[in-house]
């Protein structure tokens, strides 16, 4: 299997600092292809909001440098990484809570990644906040990630109604992410198998408030990304629109499409 | 400081007593009027107090011989009704000495300190009768260590949640002004009266008890809290001047104090204000203004009035903030203004959160939305079921069960196979009585259809 992706971020029509931070790394193994990508929002009203989503994708790649290797060669399971996964967020979550004691600076961010290994035919994703992950096939877009976020409460409750949704003042408002104080957050893991020539798109809630669930999969059919600079180009397409429509929050999304060889 | 004043109770055995030694200083010095009234203890309120004088040193004892540690009680499983009634009765103490001139600085609340007679179920303090000098003791941050213990069987999370606001509240205004006494009225009110006896005749809890385990309680209360400064929206105040105060904190204090003071708008020079007049607070998503019983009052105007006149202000004591608004501290005036910029994210502090506001869902026959720790999604993405209590079991999920498991300082969920023809989680095929750990996030199949478990918080 190869992979295709790109990535666009933007801080966006006014912010001068972009708080967002993404990775898209690549590590062979077996001769086959492990990918990780990942999207982090710091958040923005906290002080230092990219140093907390920085952080995050940093510890990240290093565990995937790092740690994944070691797992791998001792022929650790899909659960057993997942764990591991787990217990080393939380760490970097402890960090960045210590931090901010030390610093009296509270930072969070959220985060959404995915960790393909070819080999398993099987994806690993990470999620907490509201970064999402879209699958976008020919025939639909579908999010494969529960908001950590008041409205999303709501709605899952029957407070708010999903039409009453858009138009809530409390879009920005989570109920949990790494670090901000918060201790042992559950964060949302799923273990799937890899649809080839499936598009998948991690971003930011910058990249996805301004364009409806439509314009994306216009945008990001697999058909339009049929190599690295084509979804690079789709992407940028999307992100043009974003900044067109005033979206003054960070924009940043990012593409990994699975390719049978 | 607290720390300081707890080491100075210390626990000795003397002539077959049990007794908290607390050594006097030269600079504490006793009231006689309290320690008369402590000593009396016409109600039961007290621990049994005496003075002991000895090589010149003196010594307030308390006598704790037979006595429970409310501690205790909160080691093992306590229902939140047991529980807010011995809060109740810790709330009436506080009042009755401070009626009486004793300030709630010199009442131990922490939770090793407060002791309950097995036979009258009158819960006791140590109540130091000495004046106010270098003590300081905090009512809330001892009753939040308590709050922190306990093992909870929740049977109204709503009303724990504002329970456990208030404190967090109240340390935060403790911490911004150290002479503010401990608010045991609103207390007493948020806890509202609960019948259930302190402790019944069933509750001796033998020293070699051990904890039952949480998977065995109908509903544990979510141990997390979230504290700390969580992401505010943007918002200001601006005064008279057009001097613009960022609202980066809560609470956001104004007052005649000095900023050493924990004030962040510092309006020395005008006496009619209180030297901790009114703080904006952010609850629920929602900013609020609170005056904290100034002598001239605060009064608001909303954005949409246009009459400023004297007669229109409105005095509160508590009230919503919106854009716009302008509030009044006595004659001063602010106004108050958020920013449209709705892009930040930022956290809402779950202490704040109001979920009493979430409606009872029929159709898992379990709990209401207010109070579920984990949910079950279907296919199509829709909830299928809350799950509020454990382990956990449903007609609608035939032969499976889910446990709770506390794992250190992580709750974990165990998925068994009872009695399922067909079950498969995490990427297992789980035989009859096969159990794997599930995760937020963790998708299973039973029989032919397919769920995803998920973990509230």
């Amino acid at each position: 299997m190869t992979y295709i992706s790109a990535y666009c971020t933007d801080a966006g029509s006014v912010k001068r600092i972009n708080q967002d931070s993404m990775c898209i790394k690549a590590a062979e193994y077996k001769n086959n292809s492990i990918i990780l990508a990942a999207v982090c929002d710091g958040m923005g009203g906290l002080s230092e909001g990219e140093t907390a989503s920085s952080y995050i994708i940093d510890g990240l790649s290093e565990w995937f440098e790092n740690t994944l290797s070691g797992l791998l060669r001792s022929s650790k399971s899909i659960l057993e990484i997942r764990e591991n996964l787990d217990i080393f967020i939380h760490k970097l979550s402890d960090d960045l809570n210590h931090y901010s004691e030390i610093t009296e600076k509270a930072l969070g961010t959220t985060l959404s990644g995915m960790i393909f290994f070819s080999e398993m035919n099987t994806a690993l994703t990470v999620h907490i906040g509201d970064t999402r992950i879209y699958k976008i096939t020919d025939d639909s877009i579908r999010v494969l990630t529960t908001d950590h976020s008041v409205i999303s409460e709501e709605i899952r409750t029957g407070i708010l109604s999903p039409d009453s949704a858009d138009t809530d003042t409390r879009q920005n408002q989570l109920t949990k992410c790494i670090g901000a104080v918060i201790k042992n957050a559950e964060y949302d893991y799923s273990i799937m198998k890899i649809d080839p020539g499936t598009v998948y798109m991690i971003c930011s809630d910058g990249f996805r408030k301004k364009i409806s669930e439509q314009e994306i999969h216009e945008g990001l059919k697999p058909g339009a990304c049929t190599d690295d600079i084509s979804t690079e180009n789709a992407l940028k397409m999307l992100l043009n629109k974003n900044l067109e429509r005033n979206e003054i929050d960070n924009i940043t999304a990012l593409i990994v499409k699975p390719v049978d060889k | 400081m607290k720390d300081l004043h707890k080491s100075r109770l210390k626990k000795s055995f003397l002539r077959g007593k049990t007794v908290l030694n607390f050594a006097l200083r030269k600079k504490d010095i006793i009231n006689e009027q309290n320690y008369e009234l402590i000593t009396k203890n016409e109600n039961d309120l007290f621990l049994k107090t005496v003075l002991v004088t000895h090589n010149q040193k003196k010594t307030i004892s308390f006598d704790i011989s037979g006595l429970m540690p409310f501690s205790d009680l909160l080691s093992g499983e306590i229902s939140q009704e047991k529980y807010f009634n011995i809060l109740s009765n810790i709330s009436s103490t506080i009042e009755y000495c401070k009626k009486n001139g004793i300030s709630s600085d010199n009442i131990f609340c922490d939770p090793d300190k407060i002791f309950i007679n097995k036979s009258t179920k009158a819960v006791l303090l140590a109540v130091l009768p000495i004046n106010k000098g270098s003590l300081v003791s905090s009512c809330a941050r001892s009753l939040s260590d308590a709050d922190k213990m306990a093992r909870l069987a929740v049977s109204d999370i709503s009303k724990l949640q504002k329970y456990q606001n208030f404190l967090e509240n109240q340390i935060m205004l403790k911490k911004k002004n150290k002479r503010l006494a401990f608010e045991e009225q609103k207390m007493k009110m948020i806890l509202g009266s609960f019948a259930e006896p302190v402790i019944d005749n069933s509750d001796t809890i033998p020293e070699t008890q051990t904890p039952t385990e949480l998977n065995s309680s109908p509903l544990i209360k979510t141990l997390r809290s979230v504290t700390g400064n969580n992401c505010l929206p943007s918002a200001f105040v601006t005064d008279s001047k057009g001097q613009k105060y960022y609202i980066d904190h809560i609470p956001f204090n104004f007052g005649r104090n000095d900023k050493s003071e924990n004030i962040d708008v510092s309006l020395s020079d005008i006496p009619e204000i209180s030297g901790f007049h009114a703080s904006i607070l952010f609850t629920d998503g929602k900013y609020y203004l609170l005056d904290n019983r100034s002598t001239n009052g605060t009064f608001l105007i909303h954005g949409s009035d246009n009459d400023t006149s004297l007669s229109s202000r409105k005095q509160i004591d508590n009230a919503e903030l919106s854009n716009g608004d302008t509030f009044y501290l006595y004659h001063t005036p602010f106004r108050f203004s958020m920013d449209d910029d709705t892009s930040h994210t930022c956290l809402i502090d779950r202490n704040n959160y109001d979920d009493s506001k979430t409606m009872f869902i029929e159709n898992s026959g379990t709990c209401s939305t207010s109070n579920y720790l984990s949910y079950i999604t279907d296919e199509d993405n829709k909830v299928a079921a809350y799950l509020s209590s454990f382990p956990y079991s449903d007609d609608m999920f035939p032969g499976i069960l889910i446990e709770r498991l506390y794992d250190h300082d992580r709750i974990k969920y165990k998925l068994s196979n009872r009695s399922a023809d067909s079950l498969f989680a995490a990427g297992c095929q789980l035989k009859q009585n096969d159990s794997v750990m599930i995760f937020s996030g963790c998708s299973f199949t039973l029989g032919n259809k397919n769920y995803t478990f998920y973990i509230k918080y």
